[in-house]
């Protein structure tokens, strides 16, 4: 019950920090923006009436405290406004970027820890040895390399030189047909429907821009499963239950692990935050049709609101996923209640 | 038998005077790090040598980082252009020379004005605690709330692809960091007997703040300082390379990536290769001493 009650105390707490987001981002993409939007969709040989009346149309032309309060009714409709570009709704654009991205960057948050913890678990559990070395190295590099270069680096080799990795065409091959929209993500509606060849090709266009964006990711997570187990492994009760003869095994992980892995849960939410923005970077070289590249586009032909779109949904997403991550940290550990 | 270490005499002396310490100068606490911790040691080389590089750029590259020559274009690493050449036949050598004076001075930029402003907002919501201690620390907050590196595009995005205006976005994403640490250092160290003496002596708010409570809080800031650097480098490279920082032809590390990964698909290799290369270079440069500093001063950290 206590637990409830500081679950809808954080909810609410949400509401005026995302209040507060959106409002960064109405200044930054309508006060503080450089070039007139205007310019990006009329001919270059446009009269200014036509202009003007585009303008009008668009709302610019009001004053800025009024665009904010249209701005901020249309949004709790969830209504982003049209973009520039397509001329579409942002909401319905985002809907339809929304899964490739979740499906890339879910994949590369998998991997990164089904690799990174593991790491950082054995560096600890065997340090100062050369597997703890490996570790280091790993992250050192995964903190320093850009995601771009490494994601160019793999085309290289796998496409290029190797050719056992598919070129860098998007989500399924162009000359197949993509699965049924059931969840959105190919490599389940594929598997749901029994589109065996769109799953293949799903998988195999998956691989690369899955393995350079969790590179990044794996670095800070082996690293707090490393620091967290160094930690534990010294506590009394480790050292007790040692003591008493318990095989090292099981204390490792049994009774340590538990306890070591608690703050890898909170690291999550910071480390998806990083794939979004990664996401970015990686599906412009992939010609991933996700949200990353739609920011992408956005920003290449000024599209404030489509860039609004982008930046409110990636903000709001981490928000939430940083809250409920705290919320499982809250659950798993009894030392620190609600 | 051999004559007793010095130190050992001193140290077993009784009868004398307690054993104080000679303070160490800088450079022999630089020197006794150095020691301590080789990868600090390499970090700081690596840092050394790239800035020597900036600065002796027209000195060290063997062509015009703007030169261009169509009959020289797309070709491999060889022994006149030891890094290769791109489209334009532009030399990548030189132009990864002179790349470290862009991406140096936006890294070293960027952090500085995150520090003095961070530092500042810090300080001033850490002494005055109420209402306006509250609102510096919520609109810090507020720009936490979002992924570094989307509020660093979409503030890049909104003032316009430019040197200055990356500076600007990268140091925005950066003065969370710093303005937490000063308040949290400031907090603390106002409870000290020499805070509450210069208050006491009738020390004005901004004086006992910046004479006193500031350089007394700069240890832990000074630290961090070290490895923001390389997280700027990365975040430049990142915008330059969706086209939100220093436009072409500038020679600038992450948009000469950006450049050449059209040609990797064909195997031209060699346009993006090396300007990443130094990339990771300096980051990990800013990284080894920032990693090292840390673990030499907080014990906690192993």
């Amino acid at each position: 019950m206590n637990y409830l009650v500081y679950i809808v105390r954080r909810l609410f707490l949400l509401i005026p920090l995302l209040l507060g987001v959106t409002f960064v981002v109405f200044v930054l993409t309508r006060v503080v923006i450089a070039g007139n939007p205007i310019d990006q969709i009329v001919p270059p040989m446009a009269s200014q009436e036509q202009r003007d009346r585009l303008a009008e149309r668009y709302g610019l032309t009001d004053p800025i405290a009024v665009q904010y309060l249209k701005y901020m009714r249309n949004l709790v409709r969830g209504d982003m406004g049209v973009s520039f570009q397509t001329g579409l709704p942002v909401t319905r654009e985002i809907l339809k970027f929304f899964p490739a991205t979740f499906e890339l960057t879910t994949y590369a948050m998998l991997l990164a820890l089904l690799i990174g913890v593991p790491l950082g678990v054995v560096a600890a559990v065997w340090r100062d040895t050369w597997i703890d070395q490996l570790s280091r190295f790993l992250s050192v590099s995964g903190v320093s390399m850009p995601v771009f270069w490494l994601s160019l680096l793999l085309i290289y080799f796998f496409f290029f030189q190797w050719q056992i990795a598919p070129a860098p065409i998007g989500r399924i091959n162009p000359r197949l047909v993509a699965p049924d929209t059931i969840t959105g993500w190919y490599t389940i509606d594929s598997l749901i429907t029994g589109n065996w060849k769109a799953l293949q090709s799903a998988i195999s266009v998956l691989v690369l821009p899955t393995i350079a964006l969790a590179y990044g990711a794996m670095a800070p997570l082996a690293r707090m499963a490393r620091s967290g187990m160094v930690e534990v492994l010294e506590t009394d009760y480790i050292r007790t239950a040692r003591a008493q003869g318990l095989r090292w095994r099981t204390v490792v992980f049994k009774y340590a692990l538990k306890n070591a892995l608690l703050p890898v849960v909170t690291m999550t939410a910071v480390v998806y935050g990083f794939l979004l923005g990664g996401s970015v970077l990686v599906e412009n070289i992939f010609a991933w049709p996700g949200l990353g590249r739609f920011a992408y586009n956005a920003i290449a032909s000024s599209d404030y609101t489509a860039i609004q779109g982008f930046v409110l949904y990636a903000t709001t997403m981490f928000v939430v996923l940083f809250l409920i991550t705290d919320l499982i940290y809250r659950a798993l550990n009894p030392r620190i209640g609600p | 038998m051999a004559p007793p270490e010095p130190e050992a005499e001193r140290l077993s002396g009784e009868s004398e005077l307690p054993f104080v310490p000679r303070r160490p100068t800088l450079g022999q606490r630089v020197l006794r790090t150095m020691r301590k911790s080789p990868a600090t040691a390499w970090g700081l080389t690596v840092v050394v040598a790239l800035i020597a590089m900036a600065l002796l750029a027209p000195v060290i590259a063997p062509f015009d980082p703007y030169g261009t020559d169509p009959r020289a274009s797309l070709q491999p690493p060889s022994g006149q252009h030891w890094f290769g050449t791109g489209i334009f036949g532009e030399d990548i050598l030189s132009r990864v020379i002179y790349g470290a004076r862009r991406d140096l001075v936006i890294a070293l930029g960027a952090v500085s004005i995150a520090l003095v402003s961070g530092c500042l907002l810090g300080a001033v919501a850490g002494y005055w605690e109420g209402p306006l201690g509250e609102v510096i620390m919520r609109i810090v907050e507020l720009l936490q709330a979002f992924p570094a590196f989307i509020l660093a595009m979409a503030v890049a995005g909104a003032l316009g692809p430019s040197f200055r205006n990356l500076i600007i976005a990268i140091a925005i994403t950066n003065v969370p960091i710093y303005a937490h640490l000063m308040r949290v250092s400031i907090l603390s160290n106002k409870q000290n007997d020499y805070a509450m003496a210069a208050i006491a002596i009738g020390g004005s708010s901004w004086r006992v703040l910046l004479r006193h409570l500031l350089p007394n809080s700069l240890g832990p800031i000074f630290i961090q300082s070290t490895l923001q650097p390389g997280y700027a480098i990365l975040t430049a490279a990142g915008l330059s390379f969706i086209g939100l920082g220093v436009r072409i032809p500038e020679p600038e590390w992450g948009l000469m990536v950006a450049m050449g990964s059209p040609r990797i698909i064909s195997g031209e290799w060699w346009i993006s290769f090396f300007p990443g290369l130094f990339i990771i270079i300096a980051v990990m440069g800013f990284n080894l001493i920032g990693d090292g500093l840390q673990d030499i001063f907080d014990p906690q950290r192993r």
